[in-house]
């Protein structure tokens, strides 16, 4: 096994067989199948505490593990709309991610067997027992009904895979002709899919986070979300490069300037997080109309206000935005990665607050059924299907070489500086 | 631009990442700058100049912290000491309502000060007349201006500005101001 990488141009002689392929580092695989085998337990036990729990749990790693390859494509979609050239080093790491997107597919079909079999959705299980509640679930049977559902699935999943597989599969050909059509191509595909993902990640997320409130209303949801998707995706895509460094590759070509750039990004992810987080709270607390309060009603009374107005805010904006700020911490590896990994805990805080709680109406007033302490088994899921997802990530990086060489954009990714 | 208090050696590029190497160089072979001048900001030529941190972060910090507190205290003031309101049935001291309006305040009198002190760090005032040691300097071209001190290695610096594709090499007087230059033909 070898674990060097070409520091020439390859000669012209050589032909397209013998482009040395990436043997990804051992102990990144070994690691996520471990994650993956502990996580996994964790879920096992916490169906103790009740099926409602663990599918709870289950839901929130899903969509948390769905995050990083729709980051992925979301990356590569504006570096190539922008002719962004200091992503073009690195741009074989986000490609690869984007492969989770089909193995994706098992973890939501596992979902979809909770929503029809548990109390996780309450639209799934509807039953028309004469009150408000009831009532208004009934007016939004058109869309949420557990059919209409899974065909949005299989359509969010189609579009996907489709649209990556194939901006993918030009940026590998262009490996073996170096032609630049494929560039245009990608281009070509990255402009309708820049549509499609605002839309998909939309519905995807009042789909499976936003609908298990059925009778909650926010118009900010869906950025919410796609916000929370980015900081958390750059957070990991650090990660891993500093974890492929450690293993020796891409030291030269991924240097303190790249990884500068994408503190930029994760910093200013997560101000762009805050933002919203705080602009949703603050609207529905600002107009006080009871069908927006209910969310926050839930958590602003009781034990969960620590979890949802303080460590959630401190983790996902206050230590990044702090330790981020100056200029030579974006360019110090230790303390982006330090940052990176409180982000990507923040993450699941956030999902955690928000789908852990199943508040209930007690008297006409919103009550979580569920305590902080009793939930903390929901990050089983999340450390499996983490687990899951740095094993496909290494072995899509192993199917190209990891540097894309005769991508246009290849020199001044090389040379970008700030 | 100052009024140099010596004769200036000048070169002029064309690329911006010349003009970046070529700084490095003449840091590092010890030559004195009196400035270098680009269209743009160039990422990196603080560095390369070997410049000490920018005063304008003081500035903007300071103006930033200033904003925070005139809104914070401004609105307590309004609506809680002064006048109180029950609004929507609101606390007297509804800090979620504060935010939008201190973040914004912090941030228009951070960056207003932050254009106005890089105007007096610049020594730029509305009317002022132009300085330049080259016409394009504001338009596509790159100077390093090396400053003509007594040790100055002239030898040196001419070598590393040809090193780096200089499309101009000329000494200029302390009063001189290309901008007094009368067009020369083409399309100006």
């Amino acid at each position: 096994m070898s674990s060097a990488e070409p520091t020439a141009p390859l000669p012209a002689t050589q032909s397209p067989a013998t482009l040395p392929a990436f043997s990804a580092p051992v102990v990144l695989k070994i690691g996520g199948i471990v994650l993956f085998v502990v996580g996994l337990v964790l879920w096992l036990l916490s169906f103790a505490a009740g099926s409602e729990l663990a599918w709870s749990g289950w839901l929130i790693g899903s969509w948390y593990a769905l995050g990083f390859p729709l980051f992925a494509s979301f990356l590569l979609t504006i570096n190539a709309l922008a002719s962004a050239g200091w992503g073009a080093t690195l741009k074989r790491v986000p490609e690869a991610m984007t492969a989770f997107f089909p193995v994706a597919i098992l973890p939501f079909a596992i979902l979809a067997i909770g929503a029809m079999t548990s109390n996780l959705y309450d639209w799934s299980h509807h039953h028309d027992d004469g009150s408000l509640h009831a009532e208004l679930i009934h007016h939004k049977e058109p869309w949420l009904n557990t059919t209409f559902w899974l065909v949005r699935m299989v359509v969010y999943f189609g579009l996907w895979t489709g649209f990556t597989w194939l901006m993918v599969r030009h940026s590998r050909k262009q490996d073996i002709d170096g032609d630049l059509k494929h560039t245009w191509a990608v281009r070509r595909l990255a402009a309708p899919f820049g549509i499609v993902f605002g839309l998909s990640v939309t519905f995807a997320s009042i789909d499976y986070i936003k609908s298990i409130e059925p009778t909650w209303f926010s118009t900010m949801f869906g950025v919410y979300q796609f916000a929370g998707i980015m900081q958390a995706g750059f957070a990991m895509l650090i990660l891993v490069l500093v974890a492929l460094r450690n293993s020796g590759h891409l030291k030269e070509h991924v240097n303190e300037n790249h990884y500068h750039t994408l503190g930029i990004w994760l910093i200013s992810t997560s101000v762009f997080w805050a933002y919203i987080w705080f602009c949703q709270f603050m609207l529905i607390w600002y107009s006080n109309i009871p069908e927006e309060t209910q969310h926050y009603f839930a958590r602003w009374h009781g034990p969960w206000f620590w979890v949802s107005f303080l460590v959630n805010p401190l983790l996902n904006f206050a230590i990044p935005f702090l330790f981020l700020l100056p200029r030579p911490h974006k360019r110090n590896i230790k303390i982006l990665s330090g940052v990176a990994l409180v982000v990507l805990v923040g993450r699941f805080v956030d999902l955690w607050q928000f789908v852990a709680p199943r508040p209930k109406l007690v008297n006409h007033i919103p009550e979580p059924t569920l305590q902080p302490m009793e939930t903390l088994l929901t990050a089983g899921p999340v450390i499996a299907l983490v687990g899951l997802f740095i094993v496909i990530l290494m072995i899509a990086l192993e199917r190209a070489p990891i540097l894309a060489r005769k991508d246009p954009f290849f020199e001044e990714g090389e040379h970008h500086h700030l | 631009m100052a009024k140099p208090p010596v004769q200036l050696f000048c070169g002029v590029f064309g690329d911006e990442d010349d003009t970046l190497d070529a700084t490095r160089a003449c840091r590092e072979a010890g030559l004195e700058f009196h400035d270098v001048y680009a269209p743009y900001a160039v990422h990196g030529l603080d560095r390369a100049m070997g410049l000490p941190f920018s005063k304008v972060t003081w500035v903007t910090f300071c103006c930033g912290a200033l904003g925070t507190t005139i809104a914070l205290s401004g609105m307590t003031y309004a609506s809680w000491w002064d006048w109180p309101v029950n609004v929507g049935g609101k606390e007297a001291l509804p800090f979620p309502a504060f935010v939008p309006i201190t973040f914004e305040l912090t941030v228009l009198i951070g960056g207003v000060c932050t254009m106005l002190g890089m105007f007096a760090l610049c020594l730029l005032y509305p009317g002022k007349k132009a300085r330049l040691l080259h016409k394009g300097q504001t338009d596509d071209k790159f100077v390093i201006a090396l400053k003509k001190t007594e040790d100055f290695n002239e030898q040196k610096a001419r070598e590393i500005f040809q090193r780096h594709h200089a499309e101009e090499i000329a000494t200029r007087d302390p009063g001189y101001n290309a901008a007094d230059e009368p067009a020369t033909g083409g399309a100006a």
